[in-house]
């Protein structure tokens, strides 16, 4: 079970990338530009579901559905006990709320850690220092 | 045979052998985690809240749990995990693909090379490559010595916290040996970044056929060993049989995997039924136990390990004829070219430059791989846009799912159990974490 941050998709060159949508921008010239836009995305996230049946062949099966910022999404503990820790980490680093979870708590980071980490637009390295004293 | 789900009520086919280990779903309740203390004891003097871990030598790293006890019995137990979240899926999409490769190996640090191969066959399936037939075989020689190498550290540790130190010796005995091949072939003893998109990163290097060999007619003798120290030993099957129950419908509602769930009972291997690498050219046998306790996860490894002796023999016959085959694909805008054309070739040093400074890129799309790691299904969930650095990377645990049956396995258990239910469960928390 996995959530996807698509912010930012195929906006600004592909991943890693400050190019411009024409091609190779001569003011930079270490840019490469875009080779191949990507398919846009019907909403800023995905939620996956990989289902996995226990029987000849192991037929997966992929299941995702597309949220926008702050929209809910029903849990599925109810039918997979399963997805109980899941659930939390996705909503834990992503920020996907899960309607009807029991326990939709932080799982990964601590209890009162600000942000999702796994969103496109939280910042590396820009966090303070744990017990420094620039914290 | 036909049964009905916990919390569903539906009925499905399971491959399930042999009877339940007790009837009916022990799931808690209100949160399938969370086992909540009786109402009836809820909030008086006779419990006692301890706080098992972070730091504990037996919960192999840092996994805390909150555990309530009615004198020596545990009656409440929540897991809280996230002590070593080290942020590895935001790392890994700061980095170019060919760079990511180490990190998985870092995520579990005990089952590096399986998980290093998830992370592989992800890519190279975006980008619909063909992998050489030699590369393949080495493969899965590494996965396999990989998975004794980790089942070893299961049973030397495991029995350690039951009291058997001297098992912990003889084990990690063989682990050395082992890591010794592994620095053989690859020049480190763990997280060897041998597996490249495409192949592997060098040549067999000569003397490694002889060396795993000898540890290939050895092992059979050390499990033996291991054999004649645990399996009449009184004291460990006192400690072992019946305790930390789970039947096969509730590994399967918990999302179990690997040894768990084949010593609860349920027929299933991804390198049987889900085939991957060249398993399906290969015997072995899948071992099951029905018990679902912790001796019958204990003997679920130890028959793997003859398994995976037996698999490393059959991939040496077969890699011994392959001798100056090749060991990598030719794609070059993949694979860096060989290293005395630099001097000769503009071409191979452009791509070279290009591959290690910008990286190759990988055709946008979403791929999800599985692999049955040493603890169970190693998933790879990869998004690429299309270009050098992953979009989204996700990994499916295996010890992630395993922790979350501590709750249903610890049911009204004596505390000195849950040791050995934790042990058996075999979370590495790196794994866990992530």
């Amino acid at each position: 079970m996995v959530a996807t941050d698509y912010l930012g998709w195929g906006a600004k060159g592909v991943a890693g990338y400050i190019g411009t949508a024409a091609g190779r921008d001569l003011n930079l010239p270490m840019t490469q530009g875009l080779q191949a836009q990507p398919d846009t995305k019907p909403a800023r996230f995905s939620m996956s579901y990989h289902l996995l049946a226990l029987r000849q062949g192991a037929p997966r099966l992929r299941l995702q559905c597309w949220l926008e910022d702050g929209e809910p999404v029903d849990s599925v503990v109810p039918v997979w006990p399963a997805a109980d820790w899941f659930e939390r980490e996705q909503y834990d680093l992503v920020g996907i709320r899960f309607e009807g979870h029991p326990n939709l708590a932080r799982l990964l980071m601590e209890d009162d850690w600000e942000g999702h980490p796994l969103r496109k637009d939280y910042p590396i390295g820009g966090e303070p220092v744990r017990f420094s004293p620039e914290e | 045979m036909s049964t009905t789900l916990p919390h569903t009520g539906r009925t499905r086919r399971w491959p399930v052998v042999g009877d339940p280990p007790y009837e009916g779903s022990r799931i808690p309740v209100r949160v399938p985690t969370i086992l909540d203390v009786p109402a009836g004891l809820a909030n008086t003097d006779d419990i006692l809240q301890v706080n098992f871990g972070p730091n504990h030598p037996s919960t192999h790293g840092v996994l805390r749990l909150i555990v309530d006890l009615d004198g020596e019995i545990v009656v409440g137990l929540s897991a809280v995990i996230g002590y070593l979240h080290t942020g590895f899926e935001k790392s890994m999409e700061q980095k170019t693909w060919w760079k990511g490769i180490t990190y998985p190996e870092r995520i579990d640090y005990v089952g590096y090379q399986n998980n290093e191969l998830t992370f592989v066959l992800a890519i190279e399936k975006l980008l619909e490559m063909e992998v050489p037939e030699k590369a393949t075989w080495m493969r899965m020689l590494l996965c396999e010595l990989n998975r004794i190498h980790s089942h070893l550290v299961f049973l030397g540790t495991s029995a350690l916290e039951l009291g058997a130190i001297s098992m912990f010796w003889y084990c990690f005995r063989e682990r050395e040996t082992i890591l010794d091949l592994f620095e053989l072939v690859t020049g480190q003893r763990m997280h060897t970044r041998y597996f490249q998109t495409g192949g592997l990163a060098e040549d067999i290097p000569p003397g490694f056929f002889p060396e795993a060999r000898k540890l290939v007619e050895w092992m059979p003798h050390a499990l033996d060993d291991y054999l004649t120290l645990l399996d009449r030993n009184q004291i460990w099957l006192e400690r072992t049989t019946g305790v930390g129950l789970l039947s096969a419908d509730d590994a399967i509602a918990l999302g179990q995997s690997g040894p768990v769930l084949r010593a609860s009972g349920v027929d299933w291997d991804l390198r049987r039924d889900q085939t991957y690498l060249a398993y399906d050219q290969v015997d072995f046998r899948v071992p099951v136990y029905t018990a679902g306790d912790v001796y019958a996860r204990y003997r679920v490894r130890m028959d793997e390990m003859a398994e995976s002796t037996n698999i490393v023999r059959q991939c040496l016959d077969r890699l011994e004829r392959m001798e100056g085959e090749p060991w990598i694909t030719d794609d070059r805008k993949v694979v860096l070219p060989p290293r005395e054309e630099l001097h000769t070739s503009m071409e191979s040093l452009i791509h070279h430059f290009k591959i290690v400074t910008e990286g190759y890129r990988v055709p946008a799309g979403e791929v999800y791989v599985a692999i049955e790691s040493p603890r169970g299904e190693s998933g790879c969930y990869v998004v690429s846009d299309g270009g050098p650095k992953p979009w989204r990377v996700h990994f499916r645990a295996p010890s992630f799912a395993a922790l979350q049956a501590t709750a249903t396995c610890a049911q009204n258990v004596l505390i000195a159990d849950l040791i050995a239910i934790v042990g058996s469960l075999d979370a590495v928390m790196g794994d866990t974490d992530r």
